[in-house]
């Protein structure tokens, strides 16, 4: 080709053309330039997405729509605190559960703390692969029935490591170990501990708790909502302290309002 | 012009290729368990067994950082590595890769001995990530095997 007839922008854009030809480009403009963006842009947002799709899934509160069930305290519920207080805490919990275990010295201090403002419901809410949870949350029912409830609790979280692996046979002789230190009667215990009201309590807990939105334990519910992402424990604490200071304050408006 | 009939021709597109692949499923595992520990979430039992014993252990931080931001930042590397190579061809980011991806194998299987000795308890994500990590590593093996093997020929 004679590049001597071409205008000097002609002659650049010749080139130009032929060096791409060289690099096996035929378009002037290049379709590696357009694809290149398209690839970067197209890695980029798939990153973005991915991390955003999965934080808004796993910030979502997966709360059912029973929150009255949730809040409602009945007559069967283990409670701790003031039962008249405005403020109400769930706890769906396995006994078995490390994290569970965890917490209960948190939730203990807190609930003596508040006792006067706060009404403390304890749920189970067993997970399947804890072998010993279930038989844990049945001898904490039969110790119900003869009203150390709380007392079984506090022994069986105390002494987790101590019975979590053991066979169920093996747990059932610690559990009733237990019976005898707080003092329980032992036939009547062990009798309890088969009845089927006990288990049908048990697994009703487990029904409210998964229609509710738990999939975890321990799952605390604040006058109904769940609180979905505690940092860390002061946190936690704080977030039930807010909570008991609101409704405090707004009692005190009423009843100063009503004066 | 691209197209994918000669773009994933040669033996490093191929690995480039694999290590995308394994990479990105790795990061969502990754993302996935960062994102729990970022919202708190492993403070939690849930139904599946040993992920809360692992995830709240002492060994899921190192020297102050979550093992699982780490390893979603190492899986993010390795993942626009690979797509900068298959882009650029550039055979310093290929060996960049052979040694990340052989070193994220050394650091998978510390974790797995550690799940096995220390903890006791294995977690499903941690696992799926020692799965993917490996892939890499394997991925990274073959094309060493084979790239040896055109040297010698």
């Amino acid at each position: 080709m004679n590049n001597n007839n071409l205008s000097g922008k002609e002659a650049y854009e010749q080139k130009k053309l032929e060096k791409m030809k060289k690099k096996g480009q035929g378009a002037i403009i290049s379709p590696k330039q357009a694809s290149r963006t398209g690839l970067w842009m197209g890695v980029i947002l798939i990153i973005v997405l991915v991390v955003a799709g999965m934080a808004w899934l796993l910030s979502q509160p997966r709360i059912g729509d029973n929150l009255e069930a949730i809040s409602a305290v009945n007559e069967n519920d283990y409670v701790k605190g003031n039962p008249e207080a405005k403020t109400v805490l769930v706890e769906y919990s396995d006994f078995q559960c490390p994290s569970c275990a965890t917490y209960y010295p948190v939730v203990k201090d807190i609930v003596n703390q508040a006792e006067e403002h706060l009404l403390f419901v304890y749920r189970h809410y067993p997970l399947p692969q804890h072998q010993n949870a279930e038989l844990a949350a049945l001898s904490a029912e039969a110790a119900g029935r003869q009203d150390k409830f709380w007392e079984m609790h506090d022994l069986l979280f105390e002494n987790q490591p101590a019975w979590s692996d053991l066979s169920s046979d093996k747990a059932l002789e610690v559990f009733t170990a237990y019976a005898e230190t707080i003092g329980l009667n032992v036939a009547q215990f062990t009798e309890d501990l088969d009845s089927s009201e006990l288990k049908s309590k048990v697994s009703s807990n487990i029904a409210e708790g998964g229609a509710a939105g738990v999939t975890g334990t321990p799952t605390f519910f604040l006058n109904g909502e769940k609180i979905t992402n505690p940092r860390s424990f002061e946190d936690f604490v704080k977030t039930i302290e807010d909570e008991i200071n609101a409704n405090n304050s707004t009692a005190t408006t009423t009843e100063q309002v009503q004066n | 012009m691209l197209t994918t009939g000669n773009f994933f021709r040669t033996l490093e597109d191929k690995t480039a290729l694999a290590w995308a692949i394994f990479s990105f499923i790795g990061f969502i595992d990754a993302t996935y368990l960062s994102l729990n520990r970022f919202f708190g979430y492993d403070l939690v039992c849930s139904f599946w067994q040993g992920c809360a014993e692992v995830t709240s252990s002492s060994y899921a931080s190192m020297f102050g950082v979550p093992v699982a931001y780490a390893g979603a930042l190492f899986y993010l590397l390795v993942f626009m590595g690979a797509i900068l190579y298959l882009d650029r061809k550039n055979k310093n980011v290929f060996k960049f890769l052979m040694v990340t991806t052989s070193l994220g194998f050394l650091f998978t299987l510390w974790l797995l001995f550690v799940q096995t000795f220390f903890i006791e308890a294995y977690c499903i994500y941690c696992l799926i990530s020692a799965t993917t990590s490996s892939l890499l590593f394997i991925s990274t093996g073959i094309y060493f095997q084979n790239s040896s093997k055109r040297l010698k020929v």
